[in-house]
């Protein structure tokens, strides 16, 4: 690891994305409040994304659409196109690495950059920052605003808690800055502290970052875990190093490689499901997908989780229950048979409105027990073949008869990204 | 848990992806990795086959710049043999196809 206090890191943070793009694709809505909603009949109809002007009128994102027309009438609503949003993150990303090897995306509207070698080319931080800002502008409309500091995790508060609220969307937070711009602020501020665990730092006597800071780690530890009665050294020593603004970690281009641990889809149903014959349809459509992205990935898993959850958000009921396999697999029929044993054994007949399959512990495809009763060889040529068809074609190519019943998702999902329109 | 304190740790557990997105950054970076080989025009092909040549002849050292898929390399020596029917050369102890070359440097 390179001398830290050398690097320069910029956050790159999109204002209101999906909203932006949308705005700029659009002209002739420019000076009117939009948002962008899912579709409302089919229940996901809450905001995504609202732009500044529709945020003046109080709509707030993740609200629901009735509620934001309720406060604003006028509001123009558009259909989310994930498909797009994705290719112009990737258009940003591009215009981010003629500044720097080394991208990073956080998500699809943030990502990191390390410009520390590419100030003998492009000038100061806040000159190539101000560049950025201007390119992504002119080329996608959308506005950025960006943090400018030593680590990532500086930079993105530079970015939360300054660029996204100046006229200029430009913040540079340096180490010499530290106790008078970061430790004056109020401890809730601080990266990865939500409303409950700023809750606890106020009665614990921590009010301001730097008091989170100033503590010496050991009794930071002390205090949490009396406040906490359990061991909780690591969140204390990770609260402790962020509002130290101590973050040794790369700016790692190739982060998203990483093989993942655990694969799982899940669904929200457009309606309640009551029968068990049509939710049976649903885990095997979601068993499918789960084993799909399995294959594609060259791994199988060990264990199957399988969880359902009821129309209420806020105390859903449901279960969520795992169990292990004779096996791993990554054969959709074997994965399918454990998840409805799980089902039967745990389910109380209780409406279902969302449902999950998962597989974990995974192991390579290639490395396994050979066992006597294999059924895996037999399944993975026909698998193999489907797979390649929905890669040529998509995911409607070749589908399980089911799936064209009447609780089937499939045809709906494959028309989706993150549960809402392509 | 322990993992947030290490590494990218913090950030790989915090990142919000959408599945779709992730799989387009995959391709673009095996994009990025895997190059095309460049088409040298006449003139470029005329200037290597004269510098080696001319560095065969006079047992010159010279370096070369091979292509890679992923990574150009070089090789540094002098020729010690022409194959002009396997278009090859034998450099350094290592037989190189002429067609691989994309530029020839003189060793001063």
């Amino acid at each position: 690891m390179g001398n830290s206090a050398d690097r320069v890191i910029l956050l790159a943070d999109c204002q209101s994305f999906y909203a932006s793009v949308e705005k700029a694709d659009n002209p002739q809505y420019a000076h009117k409040p939009l948002v962008v909603a899912g579709d409302p009949e089919r229940r996901s109809g809450i905001i995504l994304a609202a732009c500044p002007l529709a945020k003046q009128f109080g709509v707030t994102t993740a609200e629901t659409l009735r509620g934001a027309l309720g406060k604003c009438p006028d509001l123009v609503v558009v259909k989310p196109r994930m498909q797009h949003y994705i290719d112009v993150s990737m258009l940003i990303t591009n215009i981010l690495l003629t500044y720097s090897d080394l991208v990073e995306p956080y998500s699809i509207d943030e990502q990191f950059i390390d410009i520390t070698g590419s100030r003998k080319l492009f000038g100061t931080p806040m000159e190539i920052a101000q560049a950025i800002q201007e390119r992504v502008r002119m080329a996608t409309g959308v506005y950025t605003r960006l943090g400018i500091s030593y680590s990532k995790v500086t930079a993105k508060m530079a970015c939360d808690l300054w660029a996204k609220k100046n006229e200029s969307g430009l913040f540079e937070l340096s180490k010499e800055n530290l106790p008078d711009q970061l430790w004056t602020q109020p401890a809730g501020r601080l990266f990865m502290v939500g409303s409950r665990m700023a809750a606890h730092f106020a009665t614990m006597g921590f009010t301001t970052i730097g008091d989170i800071a100033q503590t010496p780690l050991a009794v930071l530890k002390q205090i949490m875990r009396n406040r906490f009665n359990r061991n909780c050294d690591i969140d204390a020593e990770l609260y402790w190093r962020l509002a130290n603004g101590a973050d040794d970690s790369p700016v790692s281009p190739h982060t998203h490689k990483e093989a993942p641990k655990s694969v799982g889809h899940q669904m929200t149903l457009p309606r309640d499901y009551r029968k068990f014959e049509e939710i049976q349809v649903v885990l095997l459509e979601l068993a499918e997908l789960v084993c799909q992205r399995c294959r594609s990935l060259g791994c199988m898993g060990f264990v199957v989780s399988v969880g359902c959850y009821g129309v209420n958000y806020e105390s859903p009921g449901g279960f969520s229950r795992q169990m292990k396999m004779v096996e791993p697999t990554n054969a959709t029929n074997q994965v399918y048979q454990a998840a409805v044993k799980l089902f039967k054994e745990h389910w109380e007949r209780l409406p279902v409105r969302r449902v999950a399959v998962g597989l974990s512990q995974l192991s390579r495809e290639e490395e396994y027990q050979i066992s006597l009763f294999d059924e895996r060889e037999r399944f993975r040529t026909l698998e193999k073949t489907t797979d390649a068809l929905k890669r040529k074609y998509g995911n409607t190519a070749i589908m399980r008869a089911v799936s064209i019943t009447e609780a089937g998702q499939a045809k709906e999902r494959a028309g989706k990204i993150g549960g809402h329109y392509k | 848990m322990r993992k947030k304190l290490e590494g990218n740790g913090l950030w790989e557990s915090s990142r919000m992806m959408l599945h779709e997105h992730k799989e387009r950054i995959l391709e673009a970076n095996q994009r990025q990795e895997r190059r095309e080989k460049p088409i040298l025009d006449p003139q470029k092909r005329e200037e290597i086959n004269e510098s080696l040549g001319s560095a065969y002849q006079n047992k010159e050292e010279i370096k070369l710049l091979l292509w890679h898929p992923y990574e150009n390399r070089s090789v540094t020596g002098v020729i010690a043999k022409l194959d002009l029917i396997g278009y090859r050369i034998l450099i350094d102890d290592e037989w190189v196809k002429l067609a691989g070359i994309l530029e020839v440097t003189r060793r001063e």
